[in-house]
């Protein structure tokens, strides 16, 4: 089973290819270009002794990283590590006659498909470099000398996002009572990071499952699809206050348009930090909440409700940052405890409702004439009680508690948007006696 | 040698000889230079378990899964078998190659074979510093007869 997200089409077919960088004994590490003479690397990594097909991945590279891997200045390791995008299309068979194709971000990447570390490049091994070299005129090409020494505080997430080419979600806990001077409270920090899990996981499960939750996740590619891109993962810590950089187990990559990924799930990710954004922003009051309040799930709002609380609790001022490298798209927002109190207070505030009608069979246990409250019990053994439809009060007297009674009940399911269940209220239509 | 000896020498003919004649002429020099000849020698290949596979004493231009297989049976090199002096050297070299490429060794071989090239076999080149040298083989060679599997590196 090959891992990694399937994806329906293979972008690769218009390449030139220029030459072998390895080896002379078998040509494993192929050199591409594209129209734009952009490099693009197809790495073989395996045979499949059962299919006999040749396993490669292939990934765009840069002019800088391709001349720093011949001169020695990176292994072959790190020239796959900088791969654009920071992911790697796998495939089976040839490029020219490719299937099973998969996208896999460089982490995932089993070990027994990528170099030594200390493996560096060796003109001995390379028939074609004179070739490669010549192609993208790598001899005169400067290798930038670009290194960002000065990180600015607004632009840190753009820094680390563009340095490990990947799209990042920071979480920045500023000084407070628990966070101060590099260091966080453990149990502070890890409420922080599950309750906004919980809010960033029920906002994925919108996008992947649909807001009613009734797209169903069935073939073992979707679960691991849905598995990679409902979940996130830390990848970096700071010690500047306290900040936590997250992004989706399935990140982003510029390999392949959005909208040839077969459902989109690599976009997902950008668009589930967005609404994630979205949704803090438009529940701070009660108007704002229109906006958002059938837009999502309404279990967004229950975890939505458990992160202010987190938040409200421990007096946290939190700093939310998203940036992508690839779409350059930036969002950023900020929770302390008065929008927090805020959210709280729009969620407690902001009413849902549900109805329902249907009929029951059963005998009345209670009857009040005066307040027209009853208590009755179908014939399944059910316990109904509410109130008997101000239309019906004059007929209230002739009811007694031996007959079978039809019920047409009309139930009013209420609750607040943040609760986890709703509570009914049932209002009494009509009354039947059943001979 | 007398000049009797002289007129019954007749030069044999190098397996796959038209092709390299082929890419001698493109490249307009020789495959097969003054620095092949013909050797007595021990020589040492990777191979797979069964020395009758038929991938063992392929040359790399007849891989048909070679992504650059058009390109490889225009080159000298594509029409020559690899073979090293020593079997320190063959495994010394799959083990360099493995570092790169960890599961190689289920392309290149598994094991080393050793055999006795001679001067009837075909032209060896120079022996590299890694202890490895190109053979051109003569025609109707069959090294799989002459070869003996000797050492397992790597499982398949």
């Amino acid at each position: 089973m090959n891992k990694g997200l399937h994806i329906s089409s293979f972008s690769f077919t218009d390449l030139f290819c220029v030459g072998a960088l390895l080896f002379k004994e078998y040509p494993s590490t192929l050199v591409y270009a594209d129209k734009n003479k952009i490099p693009h690397i197809v790495e073989w990594v395996d045979l499949d002794k059962e299919t006999n097909a040749n396993r490669y991945f292939i990934y765009k590279t840069s002019y800088d990283d391709l001349k720093k891997y011949i001169d020695h200045s990176i292994s072959h390791f790190e020239l796959i590590l900088n791969a654009t995008g920071g992911a790697v299309v796998f495939f089976d068979g040839s490029i020219e006659d490719a299937s099973n194709f998969n996208i896999l971000s460089i982490e995932n990447i089993q070990s027994d498909y990528l170099p030594s570390p200390k493996s560096y490049f060796n003109y001995e091994d390379s028939e074609d470099i004179g070739e490669i070299i010549q192609y993208f005129n790598l001899s005169n090409y400067q290798v930038s000398e670009k290194i960002i020494t000065t990180i600015t505080k607004d632009k840190i997430v753009e820094y680390h996002a563009e340095k490990q080419k990947t799209e990042l979600f920071r979480l920045h806990l500023n000084t407070g009572k628990y966070v101060a001077h590099g260091r966080a409270q453990t149990d502070i920090l890890g409420g922080t990071l599950i309750s906004f899990e919980g809010l960033y996981h029920e906002i994925a499960n919108d996008h992947l499952k649909g807001k009613d939750r009734t797209k169903k996740i069935t073939t073992k590619q979707d679960k691991i699809d849905y598995a990679a891109t409902a979940n996130t993962e830390v990848v970096l810590n700071e010690a500047a206050s306290f900040s936590i950089y997250i992004r989706p187990k399935s990140t982003q990559t510029q390999i392949n348009n959005n909208s040839e990924i077969n459902g989109s799930i690599i976009a997902a990710g950008e668009q589930i930090f967005h609404d994630v954004i979205d949704v803090i922003n438009n529940t701070i009051s009660s108007d704002l909440i229109e906006k958002v309040k059938n837009k999502y799930n309404h279990t967004v709002f229950v975890k939505l409700h458990e992160f202010a609380e987190h938040v409200k609790k421990y007096d946290l001022n939190v700093n939310l940052d998203y940036y992508s490298p690839i779409s350059n798209n930036r969002w950023e927002d900020r929770i302390d405890i008065i929008n927090a109190d805020k959210i709280i207070t729009t969620l407690d505030n902001t009413l849902v409702f549900e109805d329902d009608k249907f009929d029951i069979i059963g005998k009345f246990t209670a009857i009040n004439c005066k307040t027209r409250y009853c208590t009755f019990n179908s014939n399944e053994d059910e316990e109904y009680s509410g109130y008997i439809d101000d239309l019906l009060k004059e007929t209230i007297p002739t009811f007694n508690f031996v007959d079978l009674y039809t019920l047409t009940i009309e139930r009013k399911l209420i609750k607040k948007i943040a609760d986890a269940d709703y509570k009914p209220t049932d209002k009494i239509m009509a009354v039947l006696i059943k001979k | 040698m007398s000049k009797a000896q002289e007129e019954i020498v007749v030069e044999k003919e190098i397996k796959y000889h038209l092709k390299i004649a082929a890419i001698e002429k493109a490249i307009n020099g020789n495959c097969i230079g003054a620095t092949y000849q013909e050797k007595d020698t021990d020589a040492y290949r990777w191979t797979f378990e069964d020395i009758s596979d038929e991938r063992n004493f392929r040359p790399r231009a007849l891989d048909s899964q070679n992504p650059q297989q058009e390109k490889t049976a225009k080159k000298c090199t594509g029409w020559s078998l690899s073979f090293f002096d020593s079997q320190k050297n063959a495994i010394e070299k799959l083990n360099y190659y493995c570092a790169d490429k960890p599961n190689f060794y289920k392309k290149l071989g598994t094991h080393v074979a050793k055999g006795k090239i001679e001067k009837t076999d075909g032209k060896s080149g120079d022996i590299n510093t890694s202890g490895h040298f190109e053979h051109f083989e003569y025609k109707d060679v069959d090294f799989s007869k002459k070869f003996k599997v000797e050492f397992k590196i790597y499982n398949e």
